[in-house]
């Protein structure tokens, strides 16, 4: 687990420079603002001049207080916002540069989104909410079904396909959604407290098995937390202080 | 507390004007069909009291007689009893206005010389002028003024085959004393009209006026003992509450529509404020934390819903006003047309609307609001402050709700169908339990979406996202679905009275030209053909046979009823008056001429209940006669009923008189229209009406499609509000599922994906809406063809199902849909994956 650092970030204000790595990021920020309208007539800055890059294959944990631009981080990750400044790379793709239609359509067959307040669907089952991402990619059926049921067994709730997630524990409905975001495999999870809304316990059991599945896909992973405990089990840590990345650990 | 809710009332319109404005809309547009339809009906009563008022001076009696005109001589008895002051005998006249001088009709007036004298003119009066001028005449400015006329200025005027040249001399001022009555009237001399008349000696009315301190009752009843039974005597009151009688019907079926128009606009208040509650239901659970009373909360949501109300209202009275000003012209003409009233030439506003604006408006948005602001707010403050949407309470009712409906609709039905045959409104009863199964059974419908697979992320997840989100889209599906059974219900009982029209058309006008007086649509009995004008028409070569019309206008069981005479011993005209009981026709037709037996129509006998009896009092000048009847015919030309019987009968009841229509059968291959411009180039001076055929069917055609105009207009109305429903509820759905619909953006879904599962949603609302809906109004077809015209109008109807078939009317409703459904699917698409509701900035 806590392998050398290979994924390096800096904060230009700080001086920090960049290592670089023969391999193309699977996620590279650089000099990455965003502010948001209001508060202020300069609007108020979520995140100030990041540079990172991170690596294909690693875990990377972001830490920070409340409002401190973690999310909002994330969401430039994931192409669901873009940079007032600046540019994010995926997988060597100019984000900026990418139509709507291209950025989804990116976001649809590379990323994979956990999110702490889970986002099932009510309306849906377990499994469909699982099949969710394949509904909007149009994927045939079967081979959808098949990799849903492998999915859900590996976390546990086979048995659980046709119930709908109100009959379900935080922790269960967490697993679900971590189905969800790994059934198209994507090279990128990013997930966003994925244990912020569960017990102790269930928190612990919920980020080994994320842990466990993004290392049997294959995937980068980039979590957003507040627990330095689950931190620890990354391979970077970056740290975000008033949308500014302190210095690496 | 008022402040809080001013102040929130004001965000919360911020928040999402559109959706506010829609709502606003749609309660205006279910106020403005309530307030139009009470202002036309008012403005008729208005126009009839007016004309009552007009120039009776201070009369507090009228007498009538059984028939429109009656002898002169019944005044010696009237003044002649005890409690009346004075009588004054009145003649009152509508003739047709020349159309070198004008167009339309006048209603004259002619008076004795006192009441002359007391009424206000402009110009100063001269009772000599007025009395020996030849054709003085004194209309009010307006009227005057609308005939293109001055002072001192000739109209040529018509009643019957007569004419009269008749000079404008003064302006009376009637409007001071009627303001609702038509403009179009003037006074004369009692002696003058008469003349004009051809009825020397007969008037029309006694104005009665009462020794001070006397009852008008116990005058009335003198007064009927006195004159005997061929004369009624009414008070100006019971005068204008017969008018109302007789608009009942009318009046009621149009109130009913405007109704399911409000009714339909309650769904979008339910919707728009079950939108707002949701959005805010953590707002309502902090307060609750902080000390806020349910009922301070409820007093919050309500005033704003009631200040929605109020706008709504003040709208939908403006939108009423004008939708009554646009019907204003068919609604006369069908006033006219059925009931013989009096043109309704302007609107009648009285303060009474305030009231049912404020109630149609703030009431209806009241009633929309109440059941979901009670449902959410009675919640306990944790579970407004849960994150996670609440499982909707309809759900677990939905099962309930549709076993409710059916029992309602079948108890009511089966409660129709026995006991309540005999109740009148039973029709009414019935299409209100079947209005109101709707939006009980449409929840457990839209359940059905459940099925369809979620595979594909578009237009079958929006279907079956449908049946998880019953709160907004099982209301909006129902009111679709009031919407479209109003509207297939009244097309196809319009449709089905049209087809039943056209048969009945084919059999009672056979003759190929027909020949009235000008101004006979509106004088009836009195527009009389003088025998030297019917001798000329009949004279003319191409003519194989007349039919001769004679009519007597009578009252029965309070409610006129036009007496026809007729040749029955016509060769071939025994198709002329259908026979309900599809017996051989031969020899009713021959009890007709040997027996003095007469036919009644179907409404008078429904109405008076002489289906199965042999005979009824007529009413005739010498007081009711017991008449045999050989048979009851079909006839959709008046609502109160018709009396025919052979020329020798009506002769022999009411004496000899005057001939009012003259029918021609002429010789084979002999084109009608030729006949008609011979006819009219043989008489060029006599004001006559000569149609053809073809001609006269087509006039019968155009009426009925004028009659249905308004109904026609608050269809449209309703229509439109359920559009503006969907696009609420989408509006809604859009709103509320944000956070569902940036998930999905955030998976990777794109924008027309979106735009589709949106179109699927409102596809599933519309196709609920529509099959729902066409089964409920084939249901309302039949109460309205079976039950609702039988009871209020007598007729038969043959249901004609050929109307489902309403290609353009569901294309309209199609279209409405997709329409009301294209602006939310475009807003809930362009909705960013970062509106997924942050955990932590």
């Amino acid at each position: 687990m806590s392998t050398p650092q290979i994924v390096t970030a800096t904060t230009n204000g700080l001086g920090v420079s960049m290592k670089t790595s023969n391999s193309t990021p699977a996620l590279r920020l650089d000099g990455v603002s965003r502010t948001y309208d209001g508060e202020s007539a300069a609007g108020r800055a979520a995140l100030r001049d990041v540079t990172l890059a991170v690596e294909p294959g690693r875990r990377v944990a972001v830490v920070g207080r409340s409002g401190s631009g973690k999310s909002t981080l994330l969401h430039l990750a994931a192409g669901i916002d873009l940079p007032t400044t600046g540019s994010v790379e995926l997988f060597g793709r100019d984000l900026s540069k990418l139509t709507d239609r291209e950025r989804t359509h990116l976001r649809r067959n590379e990323i994979g989104l956990v999110f702490q307040s889970f986002h099932l669907q009510a309306h849906l089952s377990v499994a469909e909410n699982v099949a969710l991402p394949d509904a909007i990619a149009g994927a045939p059926r079967r081979p959808t079904a098949e990799r849903v049921r492998e999915l859900l067994d590996r976390v546990g709730l086979g048995d659980r396909a046709g119930d709908v997630p109100e009959k379900l524990s935080g922790g269960e409905q967490q697993r679900v959604a971590l189905c969800r975001a790994l059934l198209r495999r994507p090279r990128l999870l990013l997930a966003d407290e994925p244990t912020g809304s569960l017990d102790e316990e269930s928190g612990q059991r919920v980020m080994a098995l994320m842990l466990e599945l993004v290392e049997e896909h294959d995937s980068t992973l980039v979590f957003v937390t507040h627990s330095r405990e689950l931190a620890a089990t990354a391979d970077q840590i970056l740290t975000l202080r008033d949308g500014r990345l302190c210095e690496p650990t | 507390m008022i402040r809080l809710l001013l102040q929130s009332t004001v965000r919360q319109f911020q928040s999402d004007k559109l959706l506010h404005l829609l709502t606003l809309l749609g309660i205006a547009l279910g106020a403005a069909a309530v307030v139009g339809v009470q202002i036309l009906h008012q403005s008729a009563i208005a126009a009839f009291a007016g004309s009552v008022q007009a120039v009776r001076g201070n009369s507090e009696l009228t007498v009538f007689g059984s028939a429109p005109s009656f002898d002169e001589r019944v005044l010696v008895d009237v003044l002649g009893t005890v409690g009346v002051e004075s009588a004054t005998p009145r003649v009152q006249l509508s003739v047709a206005v020349d159309p070198s001088s004008g167009d339309g009709f006048l209603e004259l007036a002619g008076l004795d010389v006192l009441s002359l004298a007391s009424l206000p003119y402009r110009e100063e009066f001269e009772l000599r002028e007025a009395l020996s001028q030849p054709g003085w005449l004194a209309l009010t400015a307006e009227g005057a003024d609308r005939l293109g006329l001055s002072l001192g200025d000739r109209v040529n005027v018509s009643c019957g085959s007569r004419t009269a040249e008749l000079q404008l001399s003064n302006w009376v001022e009637l409007e001071q004393l009627g303001p609702a009555a038509s403009p179009m009237r003037g006074v004369m001399d009692i002696a003058a009209l008469q003349q004009l008349l051809g009825q020397i000696g007969e008037i029309h009315q006694i104005d009665v006026a009462l020794v001070e301190g006397q009852e008008p009752d116990s005058v009335a009843a003198s007064l009927e003992q006195r004159l005997g039974p061929a004369y009624e005597i009414l008070t100006p009151s019971q005068q204008v509450g017969q008018a109302e009688q007789l608009l009942g019907a009318f009046r009621l079926n149009l109130t009913a529509l405007s109704a399911v128009s409000l009714f339909v606009g309650f769904f979008m208040v339910y919707t728009t404020v079950q939108a707002m509650l949701v959005r805010r239901r953590r707002e309502f659970g902090v307060m609750r934390c902080l000390g806020t009373t349910r009922g301070q909360l409820l007093f919050l949501v309500l005033g704003e819903v009631a200040i929605l109300g109020f706008a709504g209202s003040f709208l939908g009275t403006l939108l009423g006003i004008g939708v009554a000003q646009g019907s204003l012209a068919d609604v006369s003409a069908t006033l006219t047309n059925l009931y013989v009233l009096e043109e309704v030439r302007s609107l009648a506003l009285s303060p009474s609307l305030i009231p049912l604006a404020l109630l149609a408006g703030v009431g209806g948005a009241l009633a929309g609001a109440a059941w979901p602001t009670l449902e959410s707010l009675g919640r306990p403050p944790r579970e407004l402050l849960q994150s996670q949407p609440v499982h909707e309470r309809l759900h677990r009712v939905s099962g309930l709700a549709w076993w409710i409906g059916l029992v309602l609709l079948g108890g009511t039905g089966v409660w129709c169908l026995t006991w309540g045959r005999q109740v009148r409104p039973a029709g009414f009863v019935l299409g209100l339990a079947m209005l109101l199964t709707i939006p009980l059974i449409t929840p457990r419908l839209l359940r059905v979406w459940k099925v369809v697979p979620a595979h594909q992320f578009g237009v079958l997840h929006g279907l079956r996202s449908l049946a998880s989100r019953l709160h907004g889209s099982a209301f909006c599906s129902a009111s679709l679905a009031v919407s479209v059974s109003i509207l297939v219900g009244i097309t196809m009982m319009v449709s089905s009275f049209r087809s039943t029209l056209e048969s009945w058309v084919d059999s009672v006008i056979q003759a190929d030209v027909y020949v009235t007086a000008a101004s006979y649509a509106r004088s009836r009995s009195d527009a009389i053909l003088e025998q030297s004008v019917i001798d000329e028409l009949v004279r003319h070569p191409a003519v194989r046979e007349a039919d001769l019309l004679r009519r007597v206008d009578s009252r029965i069981a309070e409610r006129p009823v036009p007496l026809i005479g007729v040749r029955m011993d016509l060769p071939d005209g025994t198709r002329r008056f259908p026979l309900t009981s599809g017996e051989d026709p031969e020899p009713v037709y021959r009890r007709l001429q040997d027996e003095q037996a007469v036919l009644i129509s179907q409404p008078l006998a429904r109405r008076l209940g002489l289906e199965d009896s042999a005979e009824f009092d007529l009413p005739t000048p010498e007081g009711p006669q017991s008449v045999p009847i050989a048979g009851i015919y079909e006839d959709y030309g008046s609502e109160s009923g018709a009396v025919a019987m052979d020329l020798t009968t009506m002769e022999a009841l009411f004496g000899e008189g005057p001939l009012h229509s003259v029918s021609l059968y002429l010789d084979e291959g002999t084109d009608p229209e030729q006949v008609v411009t011979a006819l009219a180039a043989r008489l060029p001076e006599v004001p006559l009406e000569i149609r053809s055929n073809a001609r006269l069917r087509a006039e019968v055609f155009r009426i009925f499609d004028q009659t249905f105009l308004v109904t026609r207009t608050l269809q449209l109305v309703t229509l439109l509000v359920a559009a503006l429903g969907v696009a609420t509820t989408l509006l809604v759905i859009a709103e509320e599922g944000r956070s569902e619909v940036a998930l999905a953006r955030s998976l990777g879904a794109d924008r027309p994906q979106v735009f589709r599962v949106f179109l699927g949603k409102g596809a599933g609302i519309g196709v609920v809406g529509v099959i729902l809906g066409l089964t409920g109004g084939m249901g309302l077809a039949w109460i309205l063809v079976h039950l609702i015209n039988r009871a209020y109008f007598g007729w038969s109807i043959r249901a004609d199902w050929g109307a489902l078939f309403m290609v353009p009317e569901f294309a309209s409703i199609g279209a409405a849909v997709l329409l009301a459904s294209l602006y939310p699917a475009w807003k809930a698409s362009r909705t960013p994956a970062v509106e997924l509701k942050r955990d932590d900035s």
